[in-house]
């Protein structure tokens, strides 16, 4: 089960993007928050989450109008990062 | 409350009414909602708008005085001389730059021009060619495309050193 913060971090970030034009993150990002939200998650794609976090971390700032914050967001933010590292040490 | 703190709220509670519907059509449901509620003015799209600082009344006078006169000043068309002159300037701040350019590196770059034009001319020939005999000489004509492309990027580079 996918924490209910990570969801409620890409439900706010979808927001933020249809606010701004759905003009930030790529593809991938969108179609990653589909998926955490729909809860289709494997371990492949949960290892490139990770991935994907652990390197974006930098340009998350908290601030909703930045395309930073709101890629990082989609892909669950810092919450997902906690729950993958968990779930990859399992 | 922000933009999208009210369209968030107002999407959960149209997911609530139907929890099968997509979170992002709650959103752009959310958001139509919102911008009814403010005259029709879609929050999507727009950048936030910068505080203004109030200005000081003392001297307010005075600085929109300055600003007309410089409105003034712009809207005027520049006089024949006054462009000559500017030509003028251009071609010697020109001159005075390539003096300090190395006749070396001048004559790196004609070469290299020299070389770019003669591939582009022999593709040129292949090209005119009928098809079967352009399919005989395919190879040749990759090779020259892929050394025209080298060389652009070559002339490109030798420019950048300059």
């Amino acid at each position: 089960m996918i924490p209910k913060k990570v969801k409620e971090n890409v439900m706010t970030a979808i927001a933020a993007n249809h606010l701004k034009g759905n003009k930030c993150a790529t593809l991938v990002g969108k179609r990653r928050a589909d998926q955490i939200l729909k809860g289709e998650l494997s371990i492949e794609t949960l290892k490139r989450t990770y991935n994907y976090l652990k390197r974006a971390k930098t340009y998350d700032n908290k601030d909703w109008s930045k395309c930073g914050t709101i890629s990082y967001n989609l892909w669950g933010g810092d919450e997902m990062l906690k729950y993958c590292k968990l779930k990859l040490k399992k | 409350m922000t933009a999208l703190q009210s369209i968030i709220k107002e999407a959960k509670a149209i997911r609530k009414k139907s929890p099968k519907m997509e979170w992002k059509k709650a959103v752009a449901q959310a958001s139509a909602i919102y911008a009814s509620k403010h005259k029709g003015k879609s929050p999507v799209g727009k950048k936030h708008a910068k505080k203004k600082v109030a200005k000081k009344k003392v001297g307010v006078i005075k600085k929109k005085a300055v600003k007309k006169t410089a409105t003034k000043r712009a809207k005027r068309k520049p006089t024949e001389k006054a462009v000559l002159k500017s030509i003028k300037h251009a071609v010697s701040v020109q001159k005075a730059h390539m003096g300090k350019v190395s006749h070396h590196a001048i004559d790196r770059i004609k070469s290299a021009m020299s070389h770019l034009s003669h591939y582009e001319m022999a593709v040129k020939k292949y090209m005119a060619m009928p098809l079967k005999e352009r399919k005989m000489h395919s190879t040749d004509i990759k090779k020259l495309r892929h050394l025209a492309k080298e060389t652009k990027t070559h002339i490109s580079q030798l420019k950048r050193s300059i």
